[in-house]
């Protein structure tokens, strides 16, 4: 059944699919009653009921065919190695690290400007990982600067450059990042979305700093300042005491383990061993296993359900909106935006930036829905225009905008964890990421388009 | 591309440490920030 040239049933299953994501937006789908995730697997099921009564039945089969198990194991890799670093130390290596980086030529500043960045360098399978790992560190040094400089708002600053930073982290991860999905449906090497998105994420995160400071002024709750700042003058006084006293002293294994995986990415990365990515990651965690004493249980306990379910619900979703013909609608319908004058370009900065303009409680959930519907319209366009580099420059875009799309979600995206340690309203950091994550998409894609993979 | 790569990544890296010198309230030349950026910069493009 057509209606205006478009297949109904492909077109009633775009329209439930963003209608879901709204409603989960907006309030009408109470996320305590039903999260995101789950909605979006009844309605890939609804729709499975809905193709049936149009006469054209799609099967379990049809369903699961989108699901690829590469991106989840190196996902439960990724957080298996994250679970291992953090029970070796690494996190707490780091920030102990960064502590004496101060008293370097860098100073308080430069350390700063490490910090936030951080979580893109270390670059875990789910910004959570760091975000919760480093944020003492970011409250410290944000405490710090707004004692020194006498001004509360450097607080939020530097609270909300790290929040971002970690948010946009799981686009670039090699440790099952999304990043790594797109190079596998566009069949590019490993590795090579990943530069673009972190000079991207670089200049997202910076551009959020400085949104916070001139136009949003978001403030810190002043109760929570003067405990903060009441605590680190008392810690000032004692601070050799305080070490002594607590015994809380970081293992050496806990450097080991910072050194050994910041020197193994880095060799996997130069080196390109012909080994999948998942057996290194488990040799990552045996070496670090072994010689930092961790269990099993500290393994497991780094493993975050909520971004495995969310790249699952994604995955159900895409495979009925594949089964159905809605890619295909949504491509008809882009090529018709495409003839008025926004033209292929315009375009492509819409498809870029729907992950931001909806923001997801994971990035994943989006990304794994339109993963294909934006692979095919790159292909189409590619096709059009004769420009080989449409599809790695929308896949960019694309990736690195719904990776960061978790920090601004009102739907306890990461952005919430800032806001908490701060005591600031809910939802209120959401504006600055979103500015920023448009800055940082148009930056990866004109990396992409001028110097190609770099 | 090493060269591309390393350039752009110092060269952004030095901005984003120039952004975040004036969000701090620091000038935008400020040794620390240029410096915390071009490390940030360099280490991405290596990792």
């Amino acid at each position: 059944m057509m209606l205006f040239g478009l297949d109904v049933l492909g077109l009633i299953g775009l329209v439930m699919f963003f209608g879901v994501l709204i409603a989960s937006l907006k309030g009408w789908i109470p996320q305590d009653v039903l999260p995101v995730q789950s909605a979006l697997v009844l309605t890939a099921f609804v729709l499975v009921i809905i193709a049936f009564l149009f006469g054209t039945p799609i099967g379990i089969k049809d369903l699961m065919a989108n699901i690829f198990l590469h991106p989840i194991t190196a996902l439960i890799g990724g957080f298996l190695v994250a679970g291992a670093l953090e029970a070796s130390g690494a996190f707490k290596a780091a920030i102990s690290l960064l502590e004496r980086l101060t008293k370097t030529p860098l100073g308080l500043t430069g350390t700063v400007v490490v910090l936030v960045n951080m979580p893109t360098i270390f670059a875990m399978p789910c910004g959570r990982i760091l975000a919760a790992a480093l944020m003492p560190a970011a409250i410290l040094f944000g405490f710090t600067l707004a004692k020194v400089k006498k001004d509360t708002l450097l607080a939020s600053i530097v609270v909300f450059g790290f929040i971002v930073n970690a948010a946009a982290s799981c686009g670039p991860s090699p440790l099952g990042g999304i990043g790594m999905i797109g190079e596998g449906m566009g069949g590019y090497p490993l590795g090579s979305l990943i530069n673009a998105q972190q000079i991207g994420i670089m200049l997202i995160t910076a551009v959020v700093m400085i949104s916070v400071r001139f136009v949003y002024k978001i403030l810190p709750n002043e109760s929570i300042t003067a405990k903060l700042l009441a605590e680190e003058s008392g810690e000032e006084a004692g601070e050799e005491n305080n070490k002594e006293e607590s015994g809380v002293e970081i293992p050496k294994s806990g450097y080991f383990s910072f050194f050994f995986f910041m020197v193994g990415i880095a060799i996997v990365f130069i080196a390109r061993p012909p080994i999948p990515i998942q057996t290194i990651l488990v040799f990552f965690v045996l070496v670090i296993m072994l010689v930092s004493r961790v269990s099993i249980k500290d393994l497991i306990g780094g493993v975050i359900l909520h971004p495995i379910m969310a790249m699952i619900s994604g995955f159900i979703i895409a495979g009925a909106l594949v089964a159905i013909g809605s890619f295909d609608v949504l491509i008809q319908i882009l090529m018709v935006m495409a003839g008025t004058p926004l033209g292929f370009i315009g375009v492509i900065v819409i498809l870029a930036n729907i992950p931001t303009i909806l923001p997801m409680p994971c990035g994943r959930i989006i990304a794994m829905s339109l993963m294909p519907g934006i692979l095919l319209f790159g292909l189409k366009v590619s096709e059009i225009t004769g420009n080989v580099w449409i599809v790695p420059l929308v896949l960019v875009g694309f990736i690195i905008n719904a990776a960061a799309s978790c920090g601004p979600s009102p739907l306890g995206g990461i952005g919430g964890i800032g806001e908490g340690n701060l005591g600031t309203a809910i939802g209120i950091s959401g504006r600055p990421q979103q500015v920023g994550i448009m800055i940082g998409t148009g930056t990866a894609v004109l990396i992409i388009g001028t110097v190609g993979f770099i | 591309m090493a060269f591309e790569l390393f350039t752009i990544s110092i060269g952004v890296g030095i901005l984003s440490g120039a952004i975040i010198n004036i969000s701090l309230g620091y000038k935008f030349y400020d040794k620390g920030g240029l410096l915390g950026g071009l490390v940030v910069g360099l280490m991405m493009a290596i990792l």
